[in-house]
């Protein structure tokens, strides 16, 4: 029994040797082709680190700075405009909703926000904005970067963040005061003065130019009434899959159960831009790695008809040996298998140096539409990235090298024994 | 040696040789009027033409006549690497299915061993490996294997060579190779084309020798398909063919 699995583990080891020795008879045609697969994999493997870390950034501004990780609204709320009366929530109720909620342990904090929108001026400028209404104490920890002034804060209601855009456009500073025009609820045009007590910057300029963080006191001045849009839950950072899932399936049935005039969205179905993004990213991930993957199928196809053609009579004496065909067939795959691997296995490494050599060079790339900033070029490879790489490799060689070897396989003896 | 190996030898090759001497005139092979034809242009060629033949076990067949008379397609078609136009031909009395593929394998590597003109050994393996490598999937056991082979390589005289790659022997080790691996598997009947002439007059001697001697010692059935003399007069049976006709079939 123990000779036999020898046997077996012995034969296992003569067939990888004679197939990294065939491979390696036309070293210049292999060393091309497995050229070829490391090239195709550190393209890959880089493309996809970069666009994780891309991807990582937006779900984290997405979900922290944005959305939350659910969020509760009024039925309705969250297909209609943002800033529209129709679906207000009652602090009361909504402070209810909260306490319920927050009693999971899963939860690390509540906010809740209003969203008016209106005028901003002074006695020179003036300029439309929408406004992000909550309690100081949970809205600044979603509070975008600030460049100038402080945070929200309970003993300032009236201070306002403003982007740096807008800042700009009106020519104020932190301290500065302004006014903010609103239509109340009922109909009456509300106006309250604001100062600036701090400006944000923000990865689009677009928010910049238009959006404005104020205490829900002040909001709530200029809607004549303590009312709230949304209720936004976030997680605590250190859960589980299996924990998350579970958390989400308890706030949905407290909803279901007793408020069922809300309804719950996850942050996925709200970060619209973040899925747009990442689906073009994913996007020229894809043709960019299909185009590669072409390219490397087609070379590794090539290596193994031209190894074939040039084993012909090795093949018709194996075959008289008393080789079958799926023995053949099966040689000459494992021989573009290990190709496959050898070209992929260097080409993760490289990759997996080469992006940790320039996240160390920290370099940038020019700014992205809408930007002023350069983005830093910084890749994230993680483990599923190289899985990805090495089995997409291993996919493509054992597809390429099929054909060829099936072609071998087939070859009549006496015409393989022949062949000079 | 080790009690194991010494058992080993005694069942592997004491066994091989009682079961050539048991099978020794009982037809092996039988050829019922097997006809080849080839094309050549818009002629058709007449390889072989209602060939009918016997083989016994424990036979030393050669193969005569001159280039082109059809002695290599009658081996090739023996050897199951080529396939008649018309015929039947029948192995220990089963006849031979050509659209059965898996059986014609499974008879080629249990019970058909081939010597090559050009020895046909794999240049990435050495010696031992050539001979190795048509057993890795028939005899599993790692011992088993290597005693046969070693034992192979003692026979035909290049034990001390089996770390060596074909490259780097001479045409006639590399033909004791050849052989070794063909009567490495015990095959019932070791097919020859040409075996000699490749190699010099005094390197083709032994190998006829080396031949001969397994011929006799074990009994391996021996088909030689060849022009050189010097063969045909070793021949125990002699068979000559001529524009694709046994035209001379007699014993010695």
């Amino acid at each position: 029994m123990k000779t036999i699995l020898l046997g077996k583990l012995y034969g296992f080891y003569q067939f990888l040797k004679l197939s990294f020795f065939n491979i390696w008879r036309n070293r210049r045609r292999t060393v091309i082709t497995i050229t070829s697969i490391c090239i195709g994999t550190i393209t890959f493997v880089l493309l996809n680190g970069y666009i994780e870390i891309i991807s990582q950034g937006l779900k984290n501004d997405a979900v922290m700075k944005q959305y939350g990780h659910m969020q509760i609204g009024m039925k309705g709320y969250f297909d209609a405009d943002a800033n529209s009366y129709h679906h207000l929530i009652d602090i009361k109720k909504a402070e209810k909703i909260k306490n319920e909620i927050y009693k999971l342990d899963s939860v690390d904090y509540i906010n809740m926000r209003l969203h008016l929108a209106g005028i901003i001026g002074n006695n020179k400028e003036s300029t439309v904005f929408f406004s992000i209404a909550g309690f100081p104490d949970t809205e600044n920890l979603m509070a975008p970067t600030l460049v100038e002034g402080n945070l929200l804060s309970d003993d300032d209601p009236y201070g306002i963040l403003m982007g740096r855009s807008m800042a700009a456009k009106l020519g104020v500073k932190s301290g500065d005061s302004l006014l903010v025009f609103v239509t109340s609820e009922s109909g009456s045009q509300e106006a309250i003065q604001v100062n600036v007590r701090g400006i944000y910057e923000a990865l689009m300029k677009e928010q910049e130019k238009v959006i404005i963080f104020m205490s829900l006191k002040a909001g709530s001045d200029l809607l004549l009434e303590t009312k709230i849009h949304h209720i936004l839950i976030f997680f605590r950072t250190d859960l589980t899959d299996k924990t998350i899932q579970e958390t989400k399936k308890n706030i949905n049935y407290i909803i279901k159960e007793k408020y069922p005039d809300f309804e719950i969205k996850e942050w996925e179905a709200l970060a619209v831009f973040y899925k747009q993004i990442i689906g073009l990213f994913n996007g020229i991930s894809f043709i960019i790695g299909t185009i590669l993957f072409i390219v490397i199928s087609f070379n590794i196809q090539n290596t193994m008809q031209m190894s074939i053609i040039e084993r012909y009579r090795e093949i018709g004496t194996l075959r008289a040996m008393g080789s079958s065909r799926f023995d053949i067939i099966f040689d000459y795959i494992g021989e573009g298998i290990l190709i496959g691997i050898i070209g992929s296995l260097v080409g993760v490494v490289i990759a997996l140096s080469l992006g940790e050599l320039l996240n160390h060079l920290k370099l940038f790339l020019p700014p992205g539409p809408g930007q002023d900033k350069p983005t830093p070029l910084v890749f994230y490879i993680t483990r599923i990235i190289i899985f990805k790489a090495i089995f997409i490799n291993l996919a493509i060689s054992l597809i390429a090298s099929y054909f060829p070897a099936r072609r071998g396989g087939k070859l009549k003896i006496i015409t393989a024994l022949k062949f000079v | 040696m080790l009690k194991l190996e010494k058992n080993f030898i005694k069942e592997t090759f004491m066994n091989n040789s009682n079961k050539y001497k048991s099978n020794q005139k009982k037809d092996f092979f039988e050829f019922r009027n097997i006809s080849k034809f080839y094309k050549s242009g818009k002629i058709n060629v007449v390889g072989l033409k209602n060939i009918n033949l016997k083989i016994s076990h424990g036979d030393f067949i050669v193969i005569g006549g001159i280039s082109g008379s059809g002695k290599s397609t009658l081996l090739n078609i023996m050897g199951l690497i080529d396939q008649p136009d018309q015929g039947d031909i029948f192995i220990e009395n089963n006849k031979i299915d050509y659209n059965n593929d898996r059986l014609i394998t499974e008879i080629r590597k249990n019970k058909i061993g081939f010597i090559f003109q050009n020895f046909n050994l794999i240049p990435t393996l050495t010696v031992f490996e050539n001979i190795e490598y048509p057993l890795l999937k028939s005899i599993k056991d790692l011992k088993q294997r290597h005693l046969i082979i070693n034992q192979a390589l003692e026979k035909v005289g290049i034990l001390n060579l089996s770390k060596r790659y074909p490259d780097e022997i001479s045409g006639g080790q590399q033909q004791r190779t050849s052989i070794a691996r063909a009567f490495a598997k015990s095959p019932s009947i070791i097919l020859a084309d040409e075996p000699t002439a490749n190699l010099d007059s005094g390197n083709g001697e032994n190998i006829l020798k080396l031949m001969k001697t397994m011929n006799i010692r074990e009994g391996v059935t021996f088909v030689i398909a060849t022009h050189d003399t010097a063969v045909m007069k070793m021949a125990k049976r002699k068979i000559i063919v001529s524009d694709g006709q046994i035209i001379k079939d007699a014993r010695i």
